[in-house]
């Protein structure tokens, strides 16, 4: 698991990434781990021992609903979709995470 | 029922944990195929895509791993938000939740204590070894199994060393002993060596008696209790071998017994002192004055038991032709079973109605939670919008259900072990199995019942809610402005939860009249006696010397005369053995002339007394004469017979003069046929519930020497003196005249009152505690109906207020109410007496002169309860009044 990045990655900063890949539009799991991958030009590498279990806890927190849709050709696949409540979450997380690393930022650039 | 199914389907669907892990494989094996095909599509082989795909995924297991203990943690987490939300919810309506947790207090708790007596009484195995092979041996007749045992039987059942381990014979009774601490009458067991083993009895210090010391005529041994050599010896451990009298005589202390053993399941007196039973091996009497208990053998069944006793029963009658009717038989019964069998119906139905009670207490919960539901309405809706799903609403509502309930468990746990000690001890002496000293055990069936019935009432007060939560539309508009269909919804919830409240109340106060019934009828039964100003003392002359009828007759002669010579004593007498309510002795007896099938004519009650006996208990001398100073061993045998025993036996003629041959080979000495001489009425002395069987009576002084001493190793001379005034002012000049005319110390002094008012204490305390479980689901039916007619009026405020400007008169608008809580009520009586038929059969053995379907206990038992409901709904109905059409216009 050489390239498990994700596993420095803290648990709500996962959340917040699948969030984000949802807020776009519904997606089933593997879709979401490449859509990570991409979007973070390779840095963020989800392994599904993080992924899936991060999928249960947001379900539970009813950020996300997910059902069982036929896709493209004709194949069940587990699709994952934003509520209300997820749709809300995200817009805090994202405003309270902006104000922090520019927080980090600034006290990184002073330091330094 | 279509509410029930969906409920279940909501219920199963918190646990689908196996569909749970169906849809995990397939969504993981999905994220497989995905992301191999994309390799693939990449360029790889098939084979290589699949294996790097696999490789990047990791472990399988480690996945579904992981997953699986977030599901855990979103159980757990579930969990105490539920319990915290609930906790929360209660504190807002605190009177609610007060009044649910008193309640559900009360009705637990008392729960909890009833079954802690049932269960101490009759689930608690006995504290022996082996206990659910011990038996007792029975003598079995059409009408049931007796258990007293007389030597010949002892014996015969002694050979079948194939059915039984051990077998032991043992007898209850006082003593007379002189200790250290100087003469004191203690409580004392008769028992056969084998007592010991067979019931676990060990020594602390010495050892018990031996077969060879347990035969007549072996040098007097005793084994003392533990209690007994702590106050009489100070526990000093050289009490071994010193010499204790006992009745007279020096018996040879051998052990003192572990202070483990007691002896409550077999006797509610613990004995003090344990002497040998002494039955001689080969004893063909047929005198039953014991009981005999064995271990089966391992692997032996009671049915393969009674099997062999058929058959031993058959040799025996053989041998003593003269010993058992045709009919009877011996057999044995679980050992438990014979203990508690008086009472294990009475106590099965007490908790019955107990349970009941805790019911109606939850339904009633349930419907005031009801009507917090329907103002919580708007929360359900909100919290459902917000993503909460039905079955996490309906677990919310249960979890609240299970917080009340355990709340009210645990402060009903408090209450009932407060309750429980004095409880226990209102009923010691009712019940076998529980003496004053020892509570009943809290042990893990109590705990486990507690737990059982905590979670039974959680589902009772959380499903209603549930259900209504369910069956709700859980539509965020409907939260503030409540449609009609809503109210008449709940309306007709809450009325369902009434009608059953009633139905079972009827039940439980039909339950109630019918003992009440009872409770009165037995006080007006006329025992065939002057229970008045009449004193009974004892005397134990059960000690070595007192063989000779002159001699006993002497004692007896000085101790009525002492007591005659008291002022404020009118009549003294003397009886051997009993007063009646308390003892009986019982002799067969033969009607010489008459045809006989089987080897006499009946069994019936048998006294020995002085003359003066009748008249110093009242017992009215109808025809011939009573006994005088005159008869004597050695003038004609005489006996007077009473009342059903002339009318049944002498129907057409008179008995006066006809001979009657009394005890033929139960008593030893010389038996030959009597005169009879005299006619008394009838005296009920087994219980006051059953009339007289016949009955015998001779004169004391007419038993010869053998038959004296057999009596009075059985039963104590029983002093009667009917008094002036006050029986128990006499209580101290008695003693101590009868203590100096016989030399002998008096015991057990009781008024007649006294006995008979405890001859009925069993049936008392049914009826107390009955009535008390009907009185509280009397009050909780009120309750319901008073809550269910104030809501109806609340609800229709409106149509009242528009009824009343239409000219509606107040009696109009009442009877309108009413009218609707006449028809539950009606309801509610009809299904009661319906469950009241069909359940109170299960009473008769407990009744007396009234039958269990009586219509006239159906019939008061329902006006009771009618009158109370209308009186609940009257109350609500006059607020309706109160509606006025303005008041109505401006809150609309």
């Amino acid at each position: 698991m050489a390239d498990d990045t994700s596993s420095w990655l803290v648990q709500g900063t996962l959340d917040m990434l699948i969030l984000k890949t949802l807020a776009l539009e519904p997606m089933h799991g593997y879709g979401i781990a490449t859509r990570i991958d991409q979007m973070s030009q390779g840095v963020f590498k989800v392994n599904a021992g993080s992924l899936f279990p991060a999928f249960r806890r947001l379900e539970r927190d009813h950020l996300i609903r997910s059902d069982w849709r036929v896709t493209e050709n004709n194949r069940n696949a587990k699709y994952y979709a934003l509520t209300a409540q997820g749709r809300a979450t995200l817009r805090e997380e994202t405003r309270a995470w902006e104000v922090q690393t520019a927080a980090i930022a600034r006290i990184l650039k002073t330091t330094s | 029922m279509v509410v029930f199914w969906r409920l279940i389907g909501v219920v199963r669907g918190l646990w689908r944990r196996e569909q749970a892990d169906r849809e995990l494989d397939a969504e993981l094996r999905d994220f497989l195929d995905r992301a191999a095909e994309e390799r693939e599509a990449a360029g790889s082989t098939r084979a290589e895509a699949a294996r790097t795909a696999r490789a990047a995924f990791g472990g399988m297991d480690v996945v579904k791993e992981r997953v699986r203990e977030v599901s855990l943690e979103t159980l757990v987490e579930g969990i105490r938000q539920d319990l915290r939300f609930a906790v929360r919810s209660l504190r807002r309506s605190p009177a609610f939740t007060a009044v649910a947790i008193f309640t559900l207090a009360v009705g637990i708790g008392a729960n909890t204590a009833f079954f802690s007596v049932v269960n101490t009484v009759l689930l608690r195995s006995l504290p022996f070894p082996d206990a659910d092979r011990l038996v007792a041996l029975l003598t079995i007749g059409p009408t049931g199994g007796g258990p007293a045992v007389s030597p010949a039987k002892l014996n015969a059942w002694r050979r079948e060393t194939a059915l039984f381990e051990r077998l032991a014979a043992y007898q209850f009774g006082s003593v007379n002993v002189v200790g250290p601490n100087g003469p004191a009458y203690v409580s004392s067991g008769s028992v056969s060596s084998d007592f010991f083993p067979l019931f676990g009895a060990t020594t602390v210090l010495g050892r018990p008696f031996e077969a060879s010391e347990d035969l007549p005529g072996a040098a007097p041994v005793v084994v003392l209790s533990h209690g007994f050599w702590q106050r009489q010896y100070g526990g000093a451990a050289a009490v071994g071998g010193q010499t204790l009298t006992i009745n007279g005589s020096g018996h040879t202390v051998l052990g003192v017994l572990a202070p483990s053993f007691d002896a409550v399941d077999l006797t509610a007196t613990a004995p003090e002192v344990w002497i040998p039973l002494g039955i001689e091996p080969a004893s063909q009497s047929q005198a039953a004055y014991f009981f005999a208990s064995g271990r089966l053998r391992a692997g032996v069944s009671p049915e393969q038991a009674n099997a062999r006793l058929a058959i031993v029963a058959e040799g025996f009658k053989k041998q003593f032709p003269t010993a058992l009717r045709p009919t009877v038989t011996f057999g044995v019964q679980p050992l438990r079973g014979l203990i508690v069998r008086d009472v294990q119906r009475s106590l099965l139905v007490l908790y019955g109605a107990v349970a009941t009670v805790l019911l109606i207490a939850c339904v009633n919960i349930g419907n005031l939670n009801l009507v917090r539901m329907t103002g919580r309405q708007a929360e359900m809706a909100m919290r459902a919008a917000l993503g909460a799903s039905r079955p996490r609403i309906v677990r919310q509502l249960l979890t609240e259900g299970i917080v009340l309930s355990f709340a009210g468990g645990a402060a009903g746990l408090v209450l009932g072990t407060i309750v429980l000690p004095r409880a226990s001890r209102l009923v010691a002496g009712q019940l076998p199995r529980l003496s004053a000293e020892l509570t009943p055990q809290v042990d893990w069936r109590v705990v486990l019942v507690t737990t059982v019935t905590c979670v039974a009432a959680s589902v009772v007060l959380g499903l209603l809610p549930a259900l209504h939560a369910i069956r709700g539309s859980l539509n965020p508009s409907s939260g503030d402005n409540r449609s009609g269909t809503d109210v008449r919804r709940t309306l007709r919830a809450r009325t369902c939860l009434v009608v059953a409240e009633l139905a079972l109340a009827v039940v439980l106060l039909v339950g109630a009249v019918l003992l009440v019934r009872t409770f009165a009828a037995l006080r007006t039964i006329d025992p065939g006696f002057d229970r008045t100003n009449l004193l009974s003392l004892r005397t134990s002359l059960s000690e070595p010397g007192m063989t000779t009828a002159a001699r006993i007759a002497a004692i007896v002669d000085s101790g009525v005369g002492r007591m005659r010579e008291q002022t404020g004593v009118t009549t003294a007498a003397a009886s051997l053995c009993c007063v009646p309510l308390e003892n009986q002795g019982y002799l067969p007896f033969i009607i010489p002339g008459r045809p006989l099938e089987g080897p006499y004519h009946d069994v019936g009650t048998w006294w020995s007394v002085t003359p003066d006996y009748f008249e110093a208990l009242g017992i009215p001398l109808l025809k011939g004469r009573a006994f005088t100073d005159a008869d004597r061993l050695d003038t004609e045998g005489v006996v007077v017979i009473n009342q059903t025993m002339a009318r049944r036996f002498w129907p057409d003629s008179d008995p006066l003069g006809q001979p009657l041959l009394l005890g033929k080979n139960y008593l030893p000495g010389t038996v030959s046929p009597r005169r009879i001489v005299g006619i008394v009425g009838d005296v009920r002395d087994t219980t006051l519930s059953r009339a007289a069987a016949s009955t015998t009576y001779i004169p004391m002084r007419q038993l010869d020497d053998e038959q004296v001493a057999l009596v009075v190793k059985a039963a104590p001379v029983v002093w009667i003196a009917r008094t002036a005034g006050e029986p128990r002012r006499l209580e101290r000049a008695l003693t101590r005249a009868l203590e100096i005319g016989t030399g002998h110390p008096v015991a057990r002094v009781r008024t007649m009152e006294e006995i008979v008012s405890a001859s009925t204490a069993r049936s008392d305390l049914n009826t107390v505690l009955m009535s008390g479980f009907g009185l509280a689901a009397l009050l909780l039916a009120a309750i319901g109906i008073y809550g269910v007619t104030a809501y109806a009026v609340e609800q229709r405020a409106r149509e009242f207020g528009i009824r009343r400007a239409l000219g509606a008169t107040p009696l109009q608008l009442r009877q309108l109410v009413l009218r609707h809580c006449i028809t539950v009520t009606g309801v509610g009586l009809l299904l009661g007496i319906v469950g009241a038929l069909a359940v109170s059969r299960v009473l008769s053995s407990l009744l007396f002169d009234v039958a269990p379907r009586d219509p006239w206990v159906l019939v008061s038992a329902s006006a009771i309860l009618a009158g109370v409901a209308m009186a609940a709904a009257w109350l609500p109905a006059g607020r309706a009044l109160r509606h006025e059409i303005n008041a109505v216009l401006r809150h609309e």
